[in-house]
């Protein structure tokens, strides 16, 4: 490290441990999903029935369809939630034996590719992960590791405005792999390199995933299951930021920190004074991927349902190959199979001899979301029955999104690439996948058209605000006795089922996403093409405003909304004062969510430092 | 027409006294072209391995390593058909069937057919498995 980059003062971080099953908190879970899921029928039985308002039938019924849809997220969410299943850790793999049925051929040591991807972050960037990826022990000698940088950037020195990656792969004496076009994008980098290797496993990494030594040791004995054909790892952002005291953030918001000026001086003591203990901003972004690794990945070994993310992960060659040869031959007979070829045998030959031109043997899909779509397709193999394996301990640490815009161009890729699936290759009616894993695919499709009544829920309140219409008879004991115990227990299930996790900032951008997600499913509806986002490594100015109009002109409207019918109740002239109230509670936790975006767009670090370092 | 086969180099020709048909001239033109043209295959004991002469930026080095190669694989071109013999081949893995689909795809852009010859068994079962059998096409033996 050459006190160039902004996450040197990370480098000392620690993983976090994963979360330890215990069976009573998993009994305990699964009694209250029961509980709740019959409270919310009640409640939702009660609502249809009984609670709509004949003097507001569509602002009625839009509530409570919205609320119907989110409560069958919540049952998904549940199922997927079930119980830890992690599989049987086995030691190191040395022979192909030990891997793969020999089949009259000679047994002999396994060798490991390593793939580190990249196309234009900082050379000396991927110089450290190079470091690390030859730090990566393995009992065995003979078994051969190889790392290979697969440069999609052609920085092999043809340009000399770019620095040579080929020169840093020379010094550090690994393999570099390139190629002429960026066709498939990262899928089509890691196809060209599985052309080029032979490994008979791989580990992708990207630019910035830099492995723990013992990667290779902890994960490469999940293959001697021969069923298993990837196993993904945690992706540990170790550079999320840290707590600031809201003393000095105010300070900084208000220009304060001038050493000369005795009334700032002043001011900002006082700031301190008070708010100097009340610590804000950790992990402003919500990049902390413990939730999702920790608890709705690793819950899916239950299902065999754990999907690949990319980077940290090690995949069987084997297995990867078999899909894309079938997938290859069944484009090649489809087109075969087309009537005016079945006729005209000369026909039948040319057809096919343009199939063959035209398609390609691609390992993982061409596909915005290449991982998932290759871990469903694999998962759906009725003749091998792939597993998958989501590995609880973190094994490689990565960079995350250190802007708002970043960010949200890469969940808005993830975003439209799972909804690009769901129209194309729907999950609920994919031949070859078990019910646990339909519903596990699912979950994950279903939770990006959450905006869907994610915008009635930020939306209601205002309709009520400006007419006073309110989507229940009234906001009665009767409302508020179905209503109460489903919500209470719905947080508690939720919190045990998550245990040992803070789902704070998880629960406030499943909120505060609701724009930039209606936009994802906006494009996708209108077939707009998804596009591959390479997500920028390291620090890059840009401007996140735009992002966070939504949540201005909704805070804005809201506030006014608020006041403007409290001076009704203080005149006494509203309609419905209970009704205000319930409003008032509801809109408090929708501006809390809505303003974390707003907080992110307007991060900058604090620390002098590191401010001006990538 | 006859054509004499003559030194590129520039040197005396050294078979101009060889008189071809027209017919086997094209024959050798074709060949010529598929061994310039076509990636060359390593038979190894597990399966078959690439070695892309065109790209020039993975060395040698970098490629599986040769120790394993047992032999290349070296075709016979009859006819608008290259014949690739397997014989002693007992096993592909799927990454070489991957490679065999390569370079029949190669080979068809120079509307040159591929046929396999003196396939074992068990991978004419794993080329059905796979639904390649419209695909790889293989003969039980070599037509003479």
């Amino acid at each position: 490290l050459k006190n160039k980059y902004y996450f040197e003062k990370f480098e000392n971080r620690q993983p976090y441990t994963p979360v330890a099953d215990n069976k009573y908190r998993s009994a305990v879970y699964q009694t209250l999903v029961f509980i709740t899921i019959a409270l919310g029928l009640g409640y939702l039985h009660w609502r249809w029935r009984f609670s709509l308002n004949p003097d507001s039938i569509i602002f009625s019924i839009t509530l409570v369809t919205a609320e119907t849809l989110s409560f069958l997220s919540t049952i998904l969410i549940f199922i997927s939630f079930w119980s830890y299943k992690d599989p049987p850790k086995d030691t190191p793999v040395h022979y192909l034996s030990e891997i793969e049925e020999l089949q009259g051929r000679p047994d002999r040591p396994i060798t490991i590719d390593i793939f580190i991807t990249t196309y234009n972050e900082d050379i000396e960037l991927v110089r450290l992960t190079i470091a690390d990826a030859k730090k990566m022990e393995y009992p065995f000698e003979d078994v051969e590791l190889k790392i290979y940088v697969l440069d999609d950037g052609r920085r092999d020195g043809r340009d000399p405005q770019k620095e040579s990656m080929k020169k840093v792969t020379e010094e550090e004496n690994v393999g570099y792999i390139i190629r002429e076009h960026n066709e498939g994008y990262k899928a089509g980098n890691l196809k060209n390199a599985l052309e080029r290797t032979n490994g008979d496993l791989f580990v992708i990494l990207d630019a910035d995933a830099r492995p723990f030594s013992h990667f290779l040791v902890n994960t490469s004995g999940y293959f001697k299951n021969k069923k298993v054909a990837w196993v993904q790892t945690p992706q540990w952002f170790f550079d999320t930021t840290l707590p600031e005291s809201l003393g000095s953030v105010i300070n900084n918001v208000l220009k304060l920190n001038q050493p000369n000026n005795l009334f700032a001086k002043t001011v900002s003591r006082i700031n301190n004074f008070l708010f100097g203990k009340i610590k804000v901003n950790e992990d402003i972004f919500g990049n902390d991927g413990r939730l999702f690794y920790d608890v709705i990945l690793r819950k899916r070994n239950l299902f065999n349902a754990a999907f690949c993310c990319g980077a940290g992960s090690i995949h069987r060659r084997e297995a990867i190959m078999n899909l894309a040869l079938k997938d290859f031959a069944f484009k090649i007979n489809q087109a075969n199979d087309e009537p005016e070829s079945k006729d005209n045998w000369l026909k039948s030959k040319s057809v096919k001899k343009s199939a063959l031109l035209k398609e390609q043997v691609i390992p993982f899909k061409f596909h915005a979301s290449e991982d998932i779509y290759t871990s469903l397709m694999l998962h759906s193999d009725r003749e091998h029955k792939w597993q998958s394996i989501q590995h609880p301990e973190v094994e490689c640490r990565m960079l995350s999104p250190q802007d708002l815009d970043t960010w949200i161009k890469q969940r808005q890729r993830y975003s439209e690439g799972s909804l690009d699936i769901a129209i194309n290759d729907n999950v609920i009616f994919k031949k070859g996948l078990t019910i646990g894993q339909k519903l596990c695919y699912s979950t994950t499709v279903y939770s990006y058209f959450a905006p869907l009544w994610m915008l009635v829920f930020l939306l209601s309140p205002l309709y009520f605000f400006f007419t006073q219409e309110l989507p229940v008879r009234a906001y009665s004991f009767e409302f508020f006795k179905h209503f109460l115990p489903f919500m209470i227990l719905n947080t508690v299930t939720i919190t045990l089922g998550a245990w040992g996790i803070n789902t704070k900032r998880g629960d406030q951008y499943y909120i505060s996403s609701f724009w930039f997600m209606l936009m994802s499913i906006v494009s996708i509806l209108r077939r707009k093409k998804v596009k591959f986002n390479v997500t920028p490594k390291g620090r890059v100015q840009s401007s996140s405003i735009r992002h966070i109009i939504p949540h201005f002109i909704i805070i804005g409207l809201t506030l006014v909304g608020m006041v403007y019918n409290a001076i009704l109740v203080f005149y006494g002239k509203h309609l419905s004062p209970s009704g205000f109230a319930a409003n008032t509670f509801w809109c408090f936790f929708n501006i809390v969510a809505l303003s974390i975006m707003i907080r992110a767009a307007y991060w900058k670090p604090s620390d002098q430092e590191t401010e001006n370092k990538l | 027409m006859e054509k004499t086969i003559e030194d590129t180099t520039g040197q005396e020709p050294a078979l101009n006294l060889v008189v071809l048909s027209e017919e086997i001239m094209k024959q050798l033109e074709t060949e010529k072209r598929i061994n310039s043209n076509v990636m060359s295959i390593r038979l190894t004991q597990e399966g078959l391995i690439i070695n892309d002469q065109n790209n020039n930026n993975v060395t040698e080095s970098d490629l599986p390593s040769a120790k394993d190669s047992l032999s290349l694989l070296s075709g016979v071109y009859c006819q608008g058909v290259q014949y690739y013999d397997l014989k002693g081949v007992k096993y592909i893995n799927n990454t070489g069937m991957s490679i065999l689909i390569a370079l029949l795809k190669s080979l068809l852009e120079m509307n040159v057919e591929v046929q396999f010859v003196n396939v074992d068994q068990r991978i004419k079962m794993k080329i059905k498995e796979l639904g390649l059998e419209q695909i790889i096409n293989f003969e039980e033996k070599l037509s003479s």
